[in-house]
């Protein structure tokens, strides 16, 4: 056998089937059905400098966020137990004054490590630093094309600017810059300007159509939610360049047998070292201090177990008895949180999915007229 | 063959899943996926081993004559080198 290579763009990261089949999601769809945890996705901190009301974190009243040196224990561990990618999340990660001491230990530990920031604090030094730390991505939250909605939604005035010369200091070392957006009933007519932003800093972008309640289930957030006639055209060809989805493809759960990669390829960890099994389902595993053998846990953790098994069951029942099953994009953390159960449907699925499929039978249709 | 220590590029990052090394480099936006061989191949390139001695490797314990090793092994590095994957 000869030493060969697979080289391939990043794709989608998705393993039921949504994204582009090549051997990275051959790689995903196995890391999801062996629980092989590719990511770590760590909060270092919840302090922050922007006041977003449709903010999930949920702060715990008097816990103490972890030290350096602390980190560095939880770092060692998350290595070992086979994580590649590393993406250091918050709160405001550069909050933390120790951040790029973090970033590096995890660079140490050969880790790819990407970031999730607003970008507030990226003037010329900080992104001096990033260009000699070389994170694989920096991803910055981008609240809308108008000054005036994106300091609303952070709360802070300037903010627009700011993090818009931010992206600029980082773009000026070449370094890979995705944006991402939460759609808010606040930015919702703003989506192509904020593309036309990234494609004139070099930037891809992300638009995010699903506004989570609180991590405690406080669904205050909710209320920003983009209006239901708009998803129904963001969902529709009029944003299809946007969505990157010419054709709504349903899921494939034959390479998969979870809904999701909660629990399997994804490790989550809160400031205080607790670790749950995806960003979104807060169903506490341990604490990463407490845990000595990190990998041997990873597999017989009760908890992480159940989750399992849940988002096993969800595609042969939940998604099965609904009729626009196949084109849910259905979260277990978010039903849980929204509605006390994992396996519940959640109306903004429901709203999501009707509109796919509504849309797929409709191109079917003019496909089978064109082929007459 | 030149004998200077091969070294992985600092920023790549990679973990082996299933016999299988994954590796990212940063700024490129891509992903390599190395076969069991290219995997061993990978792990001698640790800083301290030149071609000779990774080819002499891989002719061991693949069971193949040393030109074999020496040509694929060579071939290998160029595509390493392409992507960016060395020092």
């Amino acid at each position: 056998m000869q030493p060969t290579l697979k080289n391939e763009d990043m794709g989608g990261t998705n393993g039921n089937g949504n994204g582009k089949a090549n051997a990275y999601t051959d790689l995903i769809a196995r890391s999801w059905n062996s629980s092989m945890p590719m990511t770590a996705l760590w909060e270092i901190t919840y302090a922050c400098n922007h006041k977003c009301s449709f903010c999930y974190n949920c702060p715990t009243k008097g816990a103490r966020e972890l030290t350096l040196d602390e980190m560095k224990v939880g770092l060692k561990k998350i290595a070992d137990l086979g994580c590649v990618f590393l993406v250091l999340s918050g709160g405001e990660p550069l909050c933390r004054p120790d951040f790029f001491d973090i970033a590096w230990a995890g660079k140490k530990l050969g880790f790819a490590i990407r970031v999730y920031t607003n970008g507030y604090l990226v003037d010329e030094v900080v992104a001096r630093k990033f260009k000699e730390l070389m994170p694989f991505e920096i991803e910055i939250s981008f609240h809308g094309s108008n000054p005036e909605s994106f300091d609303k939604l952070t709360g802070i005035p300037g903010s627009f600017h700011r993090v818009l010369q931010g992206i600029k200091n980082l773009r000026a070392h070449d370094l890979k810059v995705n944006l991402k957006t939460p759609i808010t009933k606040w930015n919702q007519e703003e989506l192509r300007g904020v593309r036309n932003i990234a494609e004139e800093l070099g930037c891809h972008v992300e638009f995010d159509p699903v506004i989570t309640p609180r991590d405690d289930g406080d669904t205050s957030p909710l209320a920003l939610q983009a209006s239901v006639e708009f998803m129904d055209r963001f969902f529709s060809s009029e944003y299809a360049d946007l969505t990157h989805e010419e054709e709504p493809r349903p899921r494939d759960d034959s390479k998969v047998k979870a809904v999701c990669g909660t629990g399997r390829s994804t490790i989550a960890l809160d400031p205080y070292g607790n670790f749950y099994p995806c960003v979104q389902w807060r169903r506490k595993a341990g604490n990463i201090l407490e845990v000595e053998d990190l990998r041997s846990f990873w597999g017989s953790s009760p908890v992480l177990q159940e989750v399992r098994k849940i988002a096993e069951e969800i595609p042969q029942t939940t998604l099965k008895n609904f009729e626009h099953g196949a084109f849910t994009m259905f979260c277990a953390g978010v039903a849980e949180v929204q509605s006390g159960d994992p396996r519940n449907l959640y109306p903004q699925v429901k709203t999501n999915a009707a509109i796919r499929a509504a849309r797929a039978a409709n191109l079917l249709t003019i496909r089978s007229r064109q082929e007459q | 063959m030149s004998e200077a220590p091969l070294r992985r590029h600092p920023d790549a990052a990679s973990r082996t899943y299933d016999g299988e090394a994954f590796i990212v480099v940063p700024g490129r936006g891509e992903y390599n996926i190395l076969n069991p061989v290219g995997t061993r191949v990978w792990d001698l390139i640790d800083g301290t081993k030149g071609v000779t001695e990774i080819v002499k490797v891989i002719s061991d314990e693949f069971d193949v004559t040393q030109e074999a090793a020496e040509a694929d092994v060579m071939s290998f590095l160029e595509d390493l080198r392409k992507h960016q994957m060395l020092a």
